[in-house]
């Protein structure tokens, strides 16, 4: 199952493609949150930071797994920087 | 009759003050026997106290010893003692100095050992939190559960703590070890309670 950020917070469409960033080496004090149904990096990164327009943290962070801020799935497990 | 038994009389006087003599000839260096013992004893200082204690406490006990004879006018047993233990005395200082040497080894090998374990995992845990900080610094408004002043408190760790750290890994180069460490076990004790605050999980 597919979860979406609201419109508009995505990826720009004409932006310039870009090899994604090599994985962040992950230790024990990686901070980790399991995707839960009706989330978005929005709803999450508001959760975490209190604030959901830092949700490019969220997505940066994850770039390895993660393609499109607006696609993440349930049971996924995203670094919270 | 009477001129035998005055010259058994005076027989007797001549012996006691020859015995007399005698000990008083032995008091004298007995009493430097026992002044050579406790200088030697004190000649081991402190270090005999903290590393050789259960040596050094036989030493003196014997030495306790060795007074009572003295007090008792026992001089001869005094002389005869005194050597063997003024021999253990002067060991003392050199068996205090092979344990202070082997107990610094020691503390050494541990510190080396901690500071490995500290340095594998500080860097890490600096990170994380140092990341986390500077994401909430540009939120517009704190999570629930963390108060503006928990967050200032956390972040003050958590300056202070890299300041630390570098502190911490220049005393490692200089080889200063026991500061080394120090300063790394405060590292990690600011980190955590940074992390506590911050509502990370320390893994």
């Amino acid at each position: 199952m597919q979860e979406k950020n609201p419109p508009g917070w995505g990826v720009p469409p004409n932006a310039t493609p870009e090899q994604p960033p090599a994985a962040p080496a992950d230790s024990a004090y990686t901070q980790w949150y399991e995707v839960k149904k009706g989330d978005t990096l929005w709803k999450i990164a508001k959760e975490v930071y209190g604030d959901g327009s830092l949700y490019p943290e969220i997505f940066k962070a994850n770039q390895d797994t993660l393609s499109d801020p607006d696609k993440i799935q349930v049971g996924q497990k995203l670094r919270i920087p | 009759m009477k001129l035998k038994s005055a010259f058994a009389g005076f027989l007797s006087l001549v012996m006691a003050a020859v015995l007399l003599a005698g000990c008083a000839n032995q008091m004298e260096p007995a009493k430097k026997a026992i002044a050579d013992i406790e200088a030697a004893i004190a000649a081991a200082g402190p270090d005999a106290a903290q590393y050789i204690p259960d040596q050094l406490q036989a030493v003196t006990s014997e030495v306790a010893s060795l007074k009572a004879k003295f007090d008792q006018k026992d001089y001869k047993g005094v002389l005869a003692a005194a050597p063997a233990l003024l021999t253990q005395a002067q060991g003392l200082s050199a068996a205090a100095g092979a344990a202070k040497e082997a107990a610094q080894a020691a503390a050494l090998q541990a510190m080396n050992a901690e500071w490995g374990t500290l340095s594998a995992d500080i860097p890490a845990q600096l990170a994380a939190v140092t990341s986390r900080v500077g994401i909430l610094s540009k939120s517009k408004k704190l999570p629930a559960g963390l108060d503006a002043a928990a967050f200032d408190a956390a972040r003050t760790g958590v300056d202070e703590a890299t300041a630390l750290w570098s502190q911490a890994t220049a005393a490692q180069a200089s080889g200063n070890m026991e500061q080394a460490v120090g300063a790394a076990r405060q590292v990690k004790d600011k980190l955590n309670a940074a992390m506590a605050a911050l509502g990370m999980s320390t893994g």
